[in-house]
């Protein structure tokens, strides 16, 4: 396959470069023609030629005219011919066209001997007198000698430049027909050049085909994978939840020592295998697109405590995990899967290490939640681990060091959450990993929101099931600022009474239960308005922005 | 051609005096001639079919307009040459020829071209007097040649403008 290409490739290069051969011999040609045509009509000296012959003829009728005249003004006239008959004879040597009248008289010297017998002649023509009729008639005899050489000399001109001119003409006729030939040429290698393109179109296309379904077969195969991993997690989670209970509970029972701590290390394994499942199964939903974040406001004290738990529960209870003080009290964020994060890595790390040198510390710059990871390198095999942990020795999704499982959910939730992970050298043999996630800070502690429906029912459901310490329900008659609005969509929202509300409530985010009859008047429509937990997620969610 | 001369043996004095004569005359007729050639007319402007209306101009009349010189070679001569004489355009201009689209140029031995006027507003073309600086006489072109600057445009080394350097100039009219 690659040599063929390689070869319609030079083929290709060689067409082209054939047809500018011949786009150039074309243009010499066609240049070629025309210097020939000024050539031929620059050295067609034929006038010139004849004007001597005619011009002889007109000096002879001038003196011819002065033998019968015999008047002055006859006589003027014969020196005007004369010395415009002079002006013709003397051009052979001067010039390019001189140069020409001699080439047509090499070897018979008719012109050097007329010039001769004029320079005799000028004196006489000087001194001529009008009534002397025997010399007039002397001189009109020998001018008559010349008459036969000059009309020689025209013939060899008129016969010189027909012979030129035929030259010429055939050296354009050669030039048309290898003009003709070549352009011949260029358009049979010009459909030669296009049935190529058309033949290497066809066949991109074949190619580039087959590769789409080779792509959409290896995606289908993909998600197929993905799906069953999502399933086989879900599952397994169920009768692990199962064994876990009754493990309590058997914990909670009169157990010998010896019997509480083998249910401690059960329920500890147990435990590591929930985490692990909820890992697997939000990792297949990322390689299957259906990841979600659960962004919502917490607290990131919350978030350390339930650290230290996972961590406690998994036998690291050695592990510090501390808040830097001077950071906010709440942030945003999926809490759940920043748990998961910092968990799967700690243990990782730990695995088969001394958690006493190990603390994780949670801060927060302004915009990110940041949690560093900190521990003292004393074993030659935390490289190796480290590097599965930035992900340096992954050469292919599906060349995953089976160790990597970990770090590997770790950092999908990273990406997912448009975090950053880096590896920071510390002092005195300390490394740190450092998770850096956008977490905003709250602008608000509380938020106001207003309830718009002509049902009282509903308005006691949705209170009851919102109501919280960070959500205050204003009523129809309280005043004050109101940070958002929710506007019953089966009961109410019609434009001019929406024109109303939000003109009375500017700064309000309107969000729609239900699907609206003027969708423009909202900044937010739940279309599910039971879902009270993706409802309050929304409501929160205003906290930060 | 021996017996065109006044030849025949004769006297020392009739020698002297005979040369003495002819020198005498001869001077006369140098001084003569060249004074009659400046007076008569060497040039005819005419506008119209019929001719009707012309202008006449001596060789003094044309040296006393604004001179242009050009350096240029053409076909006729070796080499580059010196040419002098007026801008044709304004020759022609003392006739209003300009506004004509062609003029007819006829030399002495009645050959004539056709040039369109565009020419004398695109390139210093010029009724050259002198070359080199020497009056031209009508043995050598003279005393009037069309000429165009044709070293300083490498378009009039064409054929068509190597024709238009008609020489003996002795009438310019409209068509």
């Amino acid at each position: 396959m690659n040599l063929t290409r390689t070869v319609q490739r030079y083929l290709g290069l060689g067409i082209l470069l054939t047809m500018a051969a011949f786009a150039v011999v074309g243009y010499l040609s066609i240049r070629r023609d025309v210097e020939n045509l000024r050539v031929i009509s620059q050295d067609n000296i034929l006038w010139t030629a004849t004007q001597m012959e005619v011009e002889l003829l007109r000096f002879q009728l001038s003196v011819a005219n002065l033998q019968l005249e015999k008047s002055p003004e006859a006589l003027e006239q014969v020196r005007e011919r004369f010395d415009i008959l002079w002006s013709r004879v003397f051009m052979m040597g001067s010039g390019r066209v001189g140069e020409l009248i001699r080439r047509y008289d090499q070897g018979h010297g008719s012109i050097p001997a007329f010039q001769q017998y004029l320079e005799e002649l000028d004196p006489v023509i000087a001194a001529f007198e009008p009534g002397d009729a025997a010399q007039i008639r002397l001189v009109l005899r020998e001018l008559e000698t010349f008459q036969h050489d000059l009309r020689l000399y025209t013939l060899r001109v008129v016969r010189g430049d027909t012979a030129a001119s035929a030259e010429v003409r055939d050296r354009i006729q050669n030039n048309s027909q290898t003009t003709m030939a070549i352009s011949l040429a260029a358009v049979l290698l010009s459909v030669l050049a296009l049935a190529l393109i058309l033949h290497e179109n066809r066949r991109q296309r074949q190619v580039a085909e087959l590769n789409r379904r080779v792509a959409d077969e290896a995606e289908l195969s993909s998600r197929a994978k993905s799906r069953f991993l999502t399933m086989m997690s879900h599952e397994l989670r169920n009768p692990l939840n199962g064994v876990l209970g009754p493990l309590a509970l058997l914990g909670q029972s009169d157990l010998a020592s010896r019997h509480q701590r083998l249910v401690e290390q059960a329920q500890q394994s147990g435990k590591s295998m929930v985490q692990m499942l909820a890992g697997l199964f939000d990792y297949g939903e990322m390689q299957d697109g259906r990841f979600h974040l659960r962004v919502e406001p917490f607290r990131v004290a919350t978030l350390a405590a339930g650290v230290r738990t996972d961590l406690a529960g998994a036998g690291l209870d050695g592990v510090r995990v501390t808040l830097r003080a001077g950071g906010p009290e709440f942030v945003h964020g999926d809490v759940e899967r920043l748990r998961h994060i910092f968990v799967h890595l700690t243990d990782y790390v730990l695995e088969g290490s001394d958690s006493e040198s190990l603390n994780v510390v949670f801060h927060h710059d302004g915009e990110n939640l940041i949690g560093e990871i900190g521990f003292a390198v004393d074993d030659a095999t935390i490289d190796w681990k480290l590097d599965l942990i930035m992900g340096l020795n992954e050469i292919a999704p599906d060349q995953v060091s089976t160790e990597a499982l970990r770090p590997l959910i770790a950092r999908g939730l990273i990406s997912a959450a448009k975090g950053l992970l880096s590896l920071v050298d510390g002092d005195a043999g300390r490394r740190t990993i450092r998770v850096s996630v956008p977490a905003p800070r709250l602008r608000y502690e509380r938020i106001r929101v207003r309830l718009e429906t002509r049902s009282t029912a509903l308005s006691a459901i949705y209170q009851a099931a919102l109501r919280s310490e960070r959500i205050d329900f204003v009523e129809p008659d309280e005043s004050g600022p109101v940070d958002m609005v929710l506007v019953d969509a089966t009961s109410i929202g019609e434009e001019p009474l929406m024109a109303r509300l939000r003109n009375q409530f500017s700064d309000a985010l309107f969000v729609s239960l239900g699907a609206p009859q003027s969708p423009e008047s909202f900044d937010d429509i739940v279309e599910s308005p039971s879902d009270m937990s993706r409802l309050r997620s929304r409501i929160l969610g205003r906290l930060a922005n | 051609m021996k017996h065109w001369g006044p030849a025949g043996p004769s006297a020392h004095a009739l020698i002297v005096v005979t040369f003495a004569i002819a020198a005498g005359f001869f001077a006369l007729v140098a001084a003569s001639r060249p004074a009659h050639a400046l007076a008569e007319t060497v040039l005819t402007l005419s506008r119209g079919s019929d001719g009707v209306e012309s202008l006449d101009f001596t060789l003094d009349e044309l040296a006393a307009l604004p001179q242009v010189t050009i350096v240029t070679e053409n076909e006729f001569s070796d080499g580059e040459v010196v040419y002098r004489g007026p801008l044709v355009r304004d020759v022609i201009e003392h006739l209003a020829l300009g506004q004509t689209e062609t003029l007819r140029f006829t030399a002495a031995n009645d050959y004539y071209v056709e040039i369109p006027t565009s020419d004398f507003r695109r390139f210093d073309v010029i009724l050259a007097l002198e070359a080199d600086g020497v009056r031209l006489s009508r043995r050598d072109k003279g005393p009037i040649w069309l000429m165009y600057p044709i070293s300083d445009h490498q378009e009039l080394r064409d054929p068509l403008f190597i024709h238009r350097l008609i020489w003996q100039v002795v009438r310019i009219e409209s068509l």
